[in-house]
């Protein structure tokens, strides 16, 4: 029985999978409070009972699959789950999110997270269902790909309609960036989630739900969910995502010059057309489609009908497919990306990874660091598709070259010594775009406590904050210039706190973040959230409480990053931005300027509390915030 | 002739508001929060996602129609009146015979009242409750002879648009 009134479920499954106990352990009404859901749990959580130096993909890991209190409810695009663990590519807080159906789902089910400890001694699957979870054995599932998984499973428990979060072989093989495939669909990424998740042969998780998600003040909630998709109706954003999905950023980088192509050699493409939304739409699409309630639909599902690669059925591609696996390997034919992808969501390995570490290595053959008969005999050459999908072949499986393609890029580096073309931060590769023009973005990938991430802070504001606006929320007009290096750190930090909100309670950034006011970000990412969420828990959430869950979750990450040995030492961006200018495009001759890096990142420190050296919160800070 | 049910897919989102109006209509409920706790309602219409193309699987409704013919206790019957084959309950005897004989495997199992059922466009209604509930007109109830008038007349609007341009 719940002590909430609505929105949580209140219950959080402990699963062990060493000895097969299961333990429904109540949602407490103070932890709730302080780190109102998703990350903000999965964050505490790891903080409080993982301990410090353990291996990654040893037993003594955790596994946090974590809802928000809003998914399940009726608010728009409230369709988001976590799923974290210590990462095995840094070191450090690991955690991904994906969208689609399973997280409202798990809430159904009753549950607000599940935890898994230990290492089962034989593959095994948890099957979860209204109030309670069963651990039963995958030995048939074990070595099957994602899509294989799912029919298996709904075979087997013979219902059409259990969500699915499942490894392929890529977790299974402990591929230090495998992921979690979610329905097919929707893939928690990043950080080797799918990698702890093998090393404790937990193969997939099943849920089906038919409970209830309260919510407590249905008049109020009503109208904050009214107010609240009013102010997504008017954004040009959402028209843009439904039409071309995430790849409408395509033209958008060409245009402003910062792809990573070429291993980041290249800022702009050659015949960038053949792989822009456009064509992906005009090509592939067969159908737009959709998260749980989520207006904005930016979801795609293509399929190639023609050519050597046909058939070829996915969901996607996504922006990012087209950057990891067509800018960085400088591969335009849309075809091989698209097939890429599919195999990337087929074995469990993440593209972003895969595609970057397969750029590495392109480079490194080019420079003659790496020889054919290192590289399975192939001509890893920038822009051979054929190569590309050699090894997204190989990578899963550990075969051949593939076994050294899938530590990553930060391992690559020490094993071949290459340290200089491996380019990431605290092991996770940089994905989003070159950020040599712009230092401010530099800083935020750079600092994001789970590694180089674009989605940790929202540097943009600083491209439409009025000055005026500017002078009110950060002290100084200079946040509104984009050249201007004052008053960024401070932005960059109030943007990571900002933005973790949507983490915390289910919510997707497409639905939540974009806005062409400074205003808007407030009103519709702070104050009619928490309004939100006051209405369907009934619990107290005043906007400036909310926004201080956003900043305590973030400490307790840099906590844990500090726990385990990463200082501000891994709070940079790769060596190759400061040494060499971006060679092409409108940014041409940009590069990261030390002194203005050390600026940036001792006003961040400052605007964050932090002591300036070594970046450890101050112990008033930590009492600000409750943690001490 | 009278109206039949038909589905275009470039216009269905996958809402699947159609399966749940179902399921209410054979609860005789309209409020989804009235459904009784632990029981799964009778679903006649099912969506389905194959590479790229959603399809409703449900009864067709055939002008000869094989389950009618295999029908052992004569419960499936052609309408009087309406375009549609009636399963009559309370003769049926579950056999499953109409189902092994269905191209489309429409018919389903119904494990409470242990006999089959399935859509009978809502005959005891104006129009079929996922017509109803469509909000994208996927799913059409309409005189076929119409339907095909209507898919005409947008191809030579479409044409003549197209040929403006010359």
């Amino acid at each position: 029985m719940s002590l909430f009134a609505g929105g949580y479920a209140g219950r959080i499954l402990y699963v062990n999978l060493t000895d097969g106990s299961i333990e429904k352990r109540p949602l407490e009404r103070d932890f709730a409070l302080r780190y109102v859901g998703g990350r903000g749990f999965s964050s505490r959580i790891l903080w409080d009972e993982l301990s410090p130096g353990t291996d990654p993909l040893s037993p003594d890991n955790i596994v946090i699959l974590a809802t928000g209190p809003l998914n399940g409810t009726p608010t728009p695009s409230a369709s988001r789950l976590i799923a974290a663990a210590k990462s095995p590519m840094t070191g450090g807080l690991g955690d991904a999110s994906s969208g689609g159906y399973f997280a409202p789902e798990l809430k159904y089910a009753g549950f607000d997270a599940i935890v898994f400890k230990g290492r089962s001694p034989d593959p095994v699957y948890l099957w979860v269902e209204d109030g309670r979870a069963e651990i039963r054995p995958a030995k048939r599932l074990w070595g099957q790909r994602i899509h294989e998984t799912s029919a298996l499973l709904k075979e087997e428990i013979g219902d059409e309609d259990i969500h699915i979060c499942a490894i392929g072989p890529g977790g299974e093989n402990l591929v230090r960036y495998a992921c979690v495939v979610t329905d097919e669909e929707g893939v928690n990424g990043r950080c080797g989630i799918g990698a702890v998740m093998g090393s404790k042969r937990l193969k997939a998780i099943a849920v089906r739900g038919s409970l209830d998600v309260g919510i407590a003040d249905p008049k109020r909630f009503k109208e904050g969910v009214d107010a609240y998709r009013e102010t997504l109706s008017g954004e040009v954003w959402t028209d843009v995502l439904r039409k071309l999905g995430t790849p409408n950023l395509v033209a958008h980088r060409q245009k402003l010059g910062i792809w990573g192509a070429k291993n980041f050699q290249r800022a702009t493409i050659d015949g960038w057309e053949k792989i822009s939304g456009e064509t992906f739409r005009e090509k592939f699409l067969q159908k737009v489609m959709g998260c749980m309630g989520c207006l904005v639909r930016c979801r795609r599902y293509s399929a190639i009908k023609e050519g050597p690669l046909a058939p070829t059925y996915t969901k996607g591609p996504e922006y990012d497919t087209i950057n990891a696996l067509g800018a960085k390997t400088y591969i335009t034919d849309p075809a091989v990306i698209l097939r890429a992808h599919h195999l990337c969501d087929e074995y469990g390995i993440d593209e972003q990874t895969a595609g970057s570490s397969i750029a590495m290595a392109m480079e490194l053959y080019e420079r003659g660091i790496l020889t054919k008969d290192q590289v399975d005999g192939q001509e890893l050459v920038f822009g051979n598709g054929e190569a590309l999908l050699h090894f997204i072949e190989k990578i899963p499986f550990r075969k051949g070259f593939g076994a050294l393609l899938a530590e990553g890029t930060k391992i690559m580096g020490q094993r071949l010594k290459a340290d200089y073309y491996a380019i990431h931060v605290k092991g996770l590769e940089v994905d989003a775009s070159d950020p040599r023009s712009l230092p401010t973005r530099a800083l935020t990938y750079s600092v994001a406590t789970r590694g180089s991430c674009h989605l940790r802070g929202f540097p943009y504001i600083d491209e439409f904050i009025k000055p005026e606006e500017a002078m009110a929320h950060f002290g100084t007009t200079a946040v509104s210039d984009l050249q201007a290096l004052e008053g960024k750190g401070k932005m960059v930090a109030w943007s990571e706190n900002w933005i973790t909100l949507a983490n915390l309670t289910g919510l997707c950034l497409f639905a939540w973040y974009r806005s062409r006011t400074f205003p808007m970000l407030i009103r519709r990412g702070l104050e009619l959230v928490s309004e939100i969420y006051g209405a369907a828990t009934g619990l107290p959430m005043t906007p400036e409480e909310f926004f201080r869950c956003g900043e305590r979750v973030y400490n307790v990450e840099k906590l844990f990053n500090l726990r385990e040995g990463l200082g501000r030492e891994a709070d940079y961006p790769p060596e190759r931005f400061f040494r060499e200018e971006m060679p092409d495009g409108p940014g041409k001759g940009s590069k990261l300027r030390s002194e203005d890096y050390e600026r940036l990142l001792n006003d961040y420190y400052e605007a964050r509390g932090w002591d300036k050296k070594t970046g450890v919160p101050t112990p008033e800070k930590l009492k600000e915030l409750g943690l001490s | 002739m009278h109206p039949r049910l038909f589905f275009r897919p470039e216009r269905c989102m996958l809402c699947l508001s159609c399966v749940l109006a179902c399921e209410l209509n054979s609860l005789a409920i309209s409020d989804a929060r009235e459904i009784p706790r632990g029981r799964r309602p009778l679903g006649r219409i099912a969506m389905t996602f194959s590479r790229g193309t959603p399809w409703p699987r449900k009864c067709q409704q055939c002008t000869t129609a094989p389950c009618v013919e295999a029908c052992v206790t004569g419960s499936l019957v052609r309408q009087e009146g309406k375009a549609g084959i009636l399963h009559r309950p309370e003769t049926c005897v579950g056999c499953g015979s109409c189902l092994l004989v269905c191209p489309h495997g429409a018919p389903s199992y119904d494990e409470r009242e242990e006999r089959m059922f399935k859509c009978t466009l809502c005959s005891e209604e104006e129009a079929p409750a996922c017509v109803r509930a469509c909000q994208s007109r996927a799913l059409v109830y309409r005189e076929p002879n119409l339907f095909a008038w209507d898919k005409k007349k947008t191809f030579a609007r479409e044409l003549g648009r197209v040929h403006e341009g010359d």
